[in-house]
C-alpha cells in the first residue's frame, strides 16, 4: 500500500476537506446525493474528479 | 437520548461497517482501483455507490410520507454552492486519491485494528480539528 507518511498526510488532508466542504463521500456522495442536493452534487463531482486525477499523477510520479 | 434510539444508531453503524467490509470498500487497493480511470479500472465503487444512493433515496422518499416529528429527518433543502464547499471537496479528493481513505472506511478500518487507519484516523481528526478552529466549519 501507500507509504505511512502519505497516508498520515493523507488523512490530514481528509479530515480538513470533510470539515470545510461539509461532507464526505457517505454525507455528500450517498445522502446529499440520495436526496438530489445540487451542493452535494456538485461537491461529489470536485472529490471524484480531483482524487482520480491525483491518482493519475502519483501513479506515474511515485 | 432514548435507549431505543441509540440502538438504532448502533445497528446502522454496523450495518454501515458490515456493508463497507462486504462490498471491499474497506480495502484503499479497490478505492485506489476505481480511481485509477487511466489504468486497471475497478467500476465497483460505482456499483455500490448508485445501490447506497438508491436505497437511500428511495428510504428518504418513503419516510417523508411518515408523519413523525420525532423522525427528525434531514433537510431536503441545499446549501449554495461556495468557496467553501468547492475547495473543501477539492482537498478532499486529494487527501482520498493519496490515501485511498475516506472516513467511513477509515473508521471501519480503526475497529479491524488496521495499521493505516490507526495513523489515518488521528490525522484525520487533526484535519477537522483545524478546519473547525480555523475556518469555523460548519456549513
Amino acid at each position: 500500500m501507500r507509504p505511512l507518511v502519505v497516508t498520515a498526510i493523507a488523512g490530514l488532508l481528509v479530515g480538513f476537506g470533510t470539515r470545510l466542504g461539509g461532507g464526505c463521500t457517505s454525507g455528500h456522495g450517498v445522502c446529499g446525493v440520495g436526496m438530489g442536493a445540487k451542493d452535494s452534487i456538485a461537491a461529489t463531482l470536485i472529490f471524484m474528479v480531483t482524487a482520480m486525477m491525483i491518482v493519475f499523477i502519483y501513479n506515474r510520479v511515485a | 437520548m432514548k435507549a431505543g434510539k441509540l440502538t438504532l444508531f448502533f445497528v446502522a453503524g454496523g450495518l454501515f461497517g458490515m456493508g463497507l467490509a462486504v462490498s471491499g470498500m474497506t480495502d484503499p487497493a479497490r478505492v485506489i482501483g476505481f480511481l485509477d480511470v487511466f489504468g486497471a479500472w475497478d467500476p465497483a465503487l460505482l456499483f455500490v455507490m448508485a445501490g447506497a444512493v438508491g436505497v437511500y433515496g428511495l428510504g428518504m422518499l418513503i419516510l417523508r410520507r411518515v408523519k413523525n416529528r420525532d423522525l427528525n429527518l434531514p433537510s431536503a433543502t441545499s446549501s449554495p454552492i461556495d468557496r467553501k464547499l468547492v475547495i473543501g471537496s477539492g482537498i478532499f479528493g486529494v487527501g482520498w486519491g493519496l490515501g485511498g481513505f475516506c472516513p467511513g472506511p477509515a473508521l471501519a478500518n480503526l475497529g479491524a485494528l488496521r495499521v493505516e487507519a490507526l495513523l489515518f484516523v488521528p490525522a484525520m481528526a487533526i484535519g477537522m480539528f483545524l478546519a473547525q478552529r480555523f475556518f469555523g466549519a460548519d456549513r
